[in-house]
């Protein structure tokens, strides 16, 4: 007796992704055995129906809490008020030494940074994401400051000039909001609201040459933003060792 | 697109929930439409859903490319979790056994029904029209010779030829059915 095809070769010659030698090496087994062949059939009439089903959102919030449940077991239940309250005070305090410490040299906003052609995206507005899937995209898990309920990734491709930052584990904050500052190398710089969708965030950044870009970081700004950094600092990525460190 | 979900599982493998995401939004609808096919009930297909993709988070690295493609990896993932479903969530199977009233819907079937164990299924036959019951029943030895099902079943040839003439004219009891299946 001939041993069975692996059944997903069978799935893959149903959905016709077989090159033409594994292709023909499944029919001519089929032709002789019984049991391929009923596998086949079976999936032959499974896949048949056209359309697929998109996940309700019932299930698609389930499946967020289950994978940050396994992500971070504690994050929801962990996180109290007069903690976070003492937290944002000590990183206030923390900023405000640095601030001090930066004196003068905060960057100089260029208002024709759009000029130089940028786009800075977020959540569904964010282009269908090629970025993630090349080859030679840089992925690099970002360590908050303040808060290690908080975790954040950044996606940086220096080929394509496309960078992407996601975090998780924000907590919405009544009289603030959180503002993401891009700063280039010659201190040009970009100062973008965080919109927050259950605590995440994803912003998409595309430049002319995202070589040049510095660093970025996330701050607490009074709502409505700040024209320059003044709150305390969440996230503060050197990109220039991200893209060293590929 | 299964280049990409290869580079999607590496990143996963190292942690990355935002890998996850994207490989959720990409086959999540392939797989809710295999198990839906599978157990007949949006709800418990969204439920294998859910436990399939939680599965590709702790144990990405089961995907072995030289197998399949992605796909053919998570469609033969959900057949068995769908089984599975089936065999231990009685009522689950019963719905889906009163959804195939024709042969034709039978014969679609028979791969799945034929995964699941006798007792298992007699049971849930049980609960069915005896109409609907021989439809199942009938469909389900019509690929078989006589002589095959003697073999099978270890039963002279000339039993099983008798059986078959009275049970599908005479099905009506669960115990009859049983004793086809012994």
């Amino acid at each position: 007796m001939t041993k069975h095809v692996d059944e997903m070769k069978i799935v893959d010659c149903v959905l016709n992704r077989l090159d033409e030698r594994e292709k023909r090496q499944v029919e001519a087994h089929l032709k002789t055995c019984s049991t391929c062949r009923e596998k086949w059939g079976h999936w032959r009439a499974v896949l048949a129906q056209e359309s697929e089903i998109e996940p309700s959102d019932a299930l698609n919030r389930r499946m967020t809490f289950s994978i940050q449940r396994k992500v971070a077991p504690f994050r929801h239940t962990r996180w109290r008020k007069p903690l976070f309250v003492l937290m944002s005070i000590a990183a206030f305090m923390m900023f405000a030494i640095g601030l001090k410490q930066h004196g003068d040299v905060w960057p100089i906003h260029e208002p024709d940074m759009a000029k130089k052609g940028y786009v800075i995206a977020q959540h569904d507005a964010v282009p269908e994401q090629k970025l993630l899937l090349e080859p030679e995209t840089n992925r690099k898990p970002v360590m908050p400051l303040i808060n290690e309920n908080i975790s954040g990734e950044i996606w940086l491709n220096t080929e394509t000039n496309e960078l992407m930052f996601l975090a998780d584990g924000l907590v919405p904050l009544e009289r603030n909001d959180y503002q993401l500052w891009i700063v280039h190398v010659g201190d040009y710089w970009n100062g973008h609201l965080l919109e927050l969708r259950d605590g995440s965030t994803r912003v998409y950044y595309k430049a002319e040459d995202i070589r040049s870009l510095k660093y970025l970081k996330v701050s607490v700004e009074p709502q409505g933003g700040s024209l320059t950094p003044t709150g305390p600092e969440i996230f503060h990525v050197d990109l220039i060792e991200a893209e060293k460190g590929r | 697109m299964d280049e990409k979900g290869k580079r999607l599982l590496q990143a996963i493998n190292e942690n990355s929930e935002y890998a996850f995401n994207e490989f959720y939004r990409m086959y999540a609808p392939f797989v809710l439409k295999i198990a839906k096919q599978l157990v007949s009930d949006p709800l418990e297909a969204e439920d294998i859903c859910h436990d399939i993709f939680l599965e590709v988070f702790e144990k990405p690295g089961e995907y072995d490319d030289a197998k399949g493609t992605v796909k053919a990896w998570l469609a033969v993932k959900t057949k068995h979790r769908s089984i599975d479903r089936l065999r231990k969530k009685k009522p689950v199977l019963v719905r889906k056994l009163e959804q195939l009233d024709t042969k034709e819907a039978v014969k679609t079937e028979l791969e799945v029904l034929k995964s699941l164990e006798k007792n298992v299924l007699l049971e849930a036959l049980a609960h069915l029209p005896e109409k609907q019951r021989e439809v199942i029943y009938g469909a389900y030895f019509e690929n078989k010779t006589q002589t095959e099902l003697a073999r099978t079943l270890n039963k002279p040839l000339g039993t099983i030829k008798s059986n078959v003439r009275y049970g599908l004219n005479n099905l009506r009891k669960y115990k009859k059915l049983r004793q086809w299946f012994a």
